[in-house]
């Protein structure tokens, strides 16, 4: 599955260039205009850089979906589907690839924000001590340190597994519009109208689970109010990725 | 052996490969003979587990089509099929990163006897060019099975003869050889055996020199008789 992750960076190298060389550009304008002294500039850079890096990573979920929209459309699939890969293995890679440049621009952007903060801080001349600064912050609203470590965990993994859900599903439903459609040009609308369908699905389904906490109170009782469908949505991604690996397996033809 | 029991393949409107039967064993040279559109493509592309049969079974050996089998088919389509990025070299490292039967100095060779560049990029190569660098990699595989779609398609006549050298070159007595064409004056001295397909449907097939015998008769011949109306 490594190698095939392999060129999927390969593949998409232009496309990872760009974003990394736009995350690059707007970083730099904000040290530039730090180190100049250009308040204006720093302020308009630090906004640019909050906005590119939030839209980076619907970017990312895009190329994610877009290559596998791709692949089943050009005769480039050959090169793939011709090797000895089950095609449990090929989505997995082009999961895999999605999740670690998500990653890559996660890193990235936290060496930036701690980079941009240190910088900051150097501004002071009493230096700042930030962990003293989020412990009071967080005992004027009655919270403790380890919660917000949980909550933050907590809040990662439902993030990736949402996202997950997203592009997991929208392999299943450009694979079943394939099936059906194969070299129609309406597959592609089709294969929205599938994703949409199931999502509305999904979420209405997802509210009549049971709650376990209608108003939680602390961050242990939040995490465990949102279980129940962050459990389903992971269902859903697992049913979406073999059920995806089974149609190309036996249905749909290149 | 390839063993092709019933397949049938139907789009929408269209029946692509019709109840098709058909066994093939290792030793032997065959052309899958047919106009364009009669499902020769469709045909091949099944026995590489591109396209799903939509009914009947195809086995190698014994197995299905399937990831096995894939290790043990090595196919040329028609359509360029390289991602725009790749150069040759690039092509040859993904067949090695990807099949244990590749022979990477065997492809390298290759590309030098056929005049191609190692460093040239496959999308920007000619018809030709594209032609010849399929037909390296392709045959740069030691497979079981070698399958060649339309290998003399858009070819210059001096190119053709040094595609045709290349096939006889790698045929032999463990490999079962199959090759598509119209031009089938080209092929006739080099296949041991012949199909003919029409619409989807196998309508002759025997061994070359029997059915020149039998019907006294070049095979040219038998198929402008064939698919002349």
């Amino acid at each position: 599955m490594f190698k095939l992750t392999k060129y999927e960076f390969r593949k998409n190298i232009t496309s990872i260039i760009i974003v990394l060389l736009i995350l690059f550009a707007s970083q730099g304008y904000f040290t530039i205009s730090f180190l100049t002294r250009n308040e204006l500039h720093a302020a308009i850079a630090s906004v640019i850089l909050v906005i590119v890096g939030s839209i980076s990573f619907i970017v990312v979920i895009a190329f994610g979906i877009s290559a596998y929209e791709k692949e089943l459309k050009s005769k480039s699939s050959y090169l793939i589907f011709m090797t000895p890969n089950s095609s449990l293995k090929i989505i997995l890679s082009k999961i895999f690839y999605t999740f670690l440049f998500g990653v890559l621009l996660f890193v990235l952007l936290f060496a930036f924000s701690y980079m941009d903060v240190r910088m900051l801080s150097s501004l002071s001349e009493t230096p700042v001590d930030y962990v003293e600064l989020l412990k009071l912050l967080l005992s004027s609203f009655g919270l403790d340190y380890m919660s917000i470590f949980y909550g933050i965990v907590a809040g990662i993994v439902t993030t990736i597994i949402s996202i997950l859900f997203v592009i997991t599903l929208a392999y299943f439903s450009i694979t079943l519009a394939s099936t059906w459609l194969q070299n129609k040009k309406v597959k592609g609308f089709i294969s929205v109208v599938i994703f949409f369908a199931i999502m509305i699905a999904t979420e209405w389904i997802s509210h009549q689970l049971p709650t376990i906490y209608a108003d939680p109170r602390t961050t242990f009782q939040a995490i465990a109010s949102v279980l129940p469908s962050v459990i389903f949505e992971l269902v859903i991604s697992l049913g979406c990725i073999f059920g995806s690996a089974i149609l190309l397996d036996k249905k749909v033809s290149l | 052996m390839l063993e092709c029991i019933n397949i049938t393949k139907s789009y929408m409107n269209t029946t692509a490969v019709d109840h098709l039967s058909i066994n093939l064993v290792p030793g032997k040279v065959y052309a899958l003979l047919g106009s364009n559109g009669s499902g020769k493509s469709t045909f091949m592309k099944m026995i590489t587990g591109l396209i799903k049969p939509s009914s009947g079974t195809i086995k190698l050996d014994g197995n299905e089509i399937g990831v096995e089998t894939k290790k043990h088919i090595a196919y040329m389509p028609t359509e360029s099929y390289f991602y725009p990025y790749m150069t040759c070299i690039d092509i040859g490292k993904y067949y090695s990163d990807f099949f244990e039967d590749f022979s990477y100095d065997k492809y390298m060779s290759m590309l030098t006897e056929m005049n191609l560049d190692p460093k040239q990029k496959a999308s920007k190569m000619s018809s030709g060019m594209l032609a010849k660098l399929k037909l390296a990699v392709t045959l740069s595989r030691d497979s079981e099975v070698i399958m060649l779609d339309e290998p003399l398609n858009g070819i210059d006549i001096i190119a053709r003869e040094a595609i045709i050298h290349a096939i006889i070159a790698n045929a032999s007595p463990d490999k079962i050889f199959i090759l598509s064409s119209h031009l089938v004056d080209e092929l006739e001295p080099i296949i041991d055996y012949a199909i003919f397909i029409k619409n989807g449907v196998l309508i002759d097939h025997g061994d070359a020199e029997e059915l020149r015998e039998l019907k006294g008769k070049s095979i040219v011949d038998q198929y402008k008789e064939l698919f002349a109306y």
